[in-house]
């Protein structure tokens, strides 16, 4: 009588050893493959939102000191307003929204505001649907920021005189709780009229820009090259990369794979453990039908490929069960856990190959222990006690 | 041929030593019936074991014809006990989840034809009265079926040498007899049949009773049986 059928004999007789076996391996495939199947899935949604999110630029003058910059949130030089044009109609970029803006702090009515003035949203010819991400103010028209407005008692419809240039309030703020509720917002040229800087703007934002330009050298980030490309096409400008957004979802994607890198060792090693007590015990209940195969005449390796095979069969088996319980958990559940994900979850058939070379790999190795005790038994021992 | 000289079995326990077998001197020809007789814990079943190649004594030497077992390695000691040696136990220790027939084909060595052997183990169970049990479970035989079957196990190889450990001990004396009747047809035919137990069962075959007390030989009784061999 051969080994295999010989396990197929002895599982089919001790059906509940063999099915818990299998339920420990199945248990650690089907959450090893949930947890890579919803990761997977993660990781590549996660770069597609950022491929397609692509980076958040900021043009300012060339001139601004940074500490500048960053202490009073925008730049107290200029550059051309053409500039926006000029970045709108250049080939191998592509944006979603394109805002130029001129910002500048000023004494007023002896009290300190911020003067903004707004060119209409540039919007990319292929989005010309999408509604603009901020407002548009008309020429001749103000919008107030809810401090301004209620130091100078301002309302909706009231006339007002900004350094002898007639504004009609035509909307008064609410609370932001930042800089924005000491603004007051005008059409660009009315303010460049204003502030008497006539085709000056001191800031483009580009939201969701992406640079469509390859480099050769495929080593060199492409935010990077268009950061040096855009110095070279803007030469009064500079360029700073946003990457507040990226960096958040980074550090979530790194957050997930160090729960999953710590979580699955605990995984692996109580199946681990389970598969092995459950061999022990097969082993214990084995004692006597190992004496006698031994009395019979057959070799350690004979009773060593009973209980190894059984494993790799407990094995194969669990990763089978194991990669279609997960695969299902991941695609039933996946969803609701990983909501930014959820379309992105599929099958991960890679793993599959995976389940079916390391499972039964693993029970056995957690089963070598009891195979070593089985092997080492004393047949007269176990005989002499039957 | 089987020959046992100055064979002693110690056995290491926590509160020390124990001597199960002490200066066996014994010689054992072909087709002899030897009876090992002595009260529970007068070292049979160790005496069994040993000269079975499972137990290696701890002093003196068994020989088998010319082969000093305890001298070849474990695999080839394995090997040749499948070959040479047939075991028949009081708790028949049938695998119960293999049929009869599966239960006997266990004992074919792999360098054996299986075709051969599957026709031996049929004719020897229909030999033994269990032809028609060929498919049935251990669970589903009576203690007397069960024993033939581990007697059919014992013999699929041809062994020389039959060793029987209390083979009756769970037997009704019909059954008892039927056993016993089938260890002197092996006997007839040229084997070695060697019978441990604590009763008084087969004296009248066998062509020496070996009587056994606290490890040592106490007496050797020959007796004239009629079995020609």
């Amino acid at each position: 009588m051969n080994v295999s059928r010989l396990i197929l004999k002895e599982i089919t007789h001790r059906k509940i050893n063999f099915a818990m076996g299998v339920v420990a391996v199945s248990t650690a495939v089907a959450l090893f493959v949930t947890f890579m199947t919803s990761g997977q899935a993660y990781r590549r949604e996660t770069r597609r939102i950022m491929r397609d999110m692509g980076q958040n630029l900021r043009i300012i003058p060339r001139e601004t000191a940074m500490d500048e910059f960053w202490t009073q949130g925008f730049s107290s030089h200029t550059m051309p307003e053409e500039y926006v044009h000029k970045f709108a109609n250049l080939k191998g970029y592509s944006y979603t929204h394109l805002v130029a803006t001129l910002q500048k702090s000023v004494e007023w009515q002896g009290r300190t505001i911020i003067l903004t003035g707004i060119l209409p949203e540039v919007l990319p010819l292929d989005k010309r649907h999408q509604a603009p991400m901020t407002f548009s103010v008309k020429p001749g028209d103000a919008y107030v920021g809810c401090q301004v407005a209620s130091i100078f008692k301002m309302e909706e419809g009231e006339k007002i005189d900004i350094f002898d240039n007639p504004f009609t309030v035509k909307k008064v703020l609410f609370e932001t709780g930042s800089k924005d509720d000491i603004r007051i917002y005008g059409n660009l040229h009315d303010i460049q009229k204003v502030l008497d800087l006539p085709g000056q703007v001191n800031e483009i934002k580009a939201l969701e820009c992406l640079c469509l330009i390859e480099s050769s050298d495929k080593d060199i980030d492409p935010q990077v090259l268009a950061k040096e490309q855009l110095a070279e096409i803007l030469p009064e400008g500079k360029v700073i990369l946003l990457q507040g957004i990226a960096k958040i979802r980074e550090n979530q994607r790194a957050a997930m794979e160090g729960y999953i890198a710590f979580i699955m060792p605990i995984i692996l090693a109580v199946c681990g453990a389970w598969i092995a007590v459950l061999a022990m015990m097969n082993v214990r209940d084995r004692r006597q039908e190992i004496g006698i195969i031994r009395a019979l005449g057959h070799n350690s390796s004979k009773i060593a490929a009973l209980f190894l095979g059984k494993s790799l069969l407990i094995g194969l088996v669990g990763a089978f069960i194991g990669y279609f319980a997960g695969t299902a958990l991941a695609l039933k559940y996946g969803p609701e856990i990983f909501k930014i994900t959820a379309k992105a979850i599929k099958p991960e058939y890679s793993l599959m190959t995976w389940a079916v070379i390391v499972a039964p790999v693993f029970a056995a190795i957690a089963s070598f222990i009891p195979v070593t005790i089985a092997v080492a038994q004393d047949p007269a021992d176990t005989l002499r006690e039957g | 041929m089987v020959t046992l000289e100055n064979v002693a079995k110690t056995y290491q326990t926590r509160r020390g030593q124990i001597k199960a077998l002490e200066n066996i001197n014994l010689q054992i020809d072909k087709g002899q019936f030897v009876l090992i007789r002595g009260p529970s814990g007068s070292g049979k079943t160790t005496l069994l074991m040993a000269l079975g190649a499972m137990l290696k004594p701890s002093g003196g030497t068994i020989m088998f014809d010319d082969t000093n077992v305890y001298r070849l390695s474990v695999s080839e000691r394995a090997l040749f006990r499948g070959k040479n040696i047939g075991f028949v136990f009081q708790m028949f220790h049938l695998i119960p989840y293999l049929s009869l027939l599966d239960n006997v084909l266990l004992a074919r060595m792999r360098d054996n034809s299986k075709m051969d052997y599957y026709d031996k183990a049929n004719k020897l169970l229909e030999r033994l009265g269990l032809g028609d049990r060929l498919f049935h479970r251990p669970a589903q035989l009576s203690a007397g079926e069960k024993q033939r079957a581990a007697i059919a196990r014992a013999l699929l190889n041809e062994p020389k040498i039959l060793l029987a450990d209390e083979p009756t001990g769970n037997l009704d004396p019909k059954n008892a007899d039927e056993v016993v009747k089938h260890l002197r047809d092996f006997q007839a035919n040229g084997g070695i049949v060697i019978l441990a137990t604590h009763g008084a069962l087969a004296e009248k075959f066998a062509d020496r009773i070996v009587s056994l007390k606290k490890g040592l030989i106490e007496k050797v009784e020959a007796q004239e049986t009629g079995v020609k061999t």
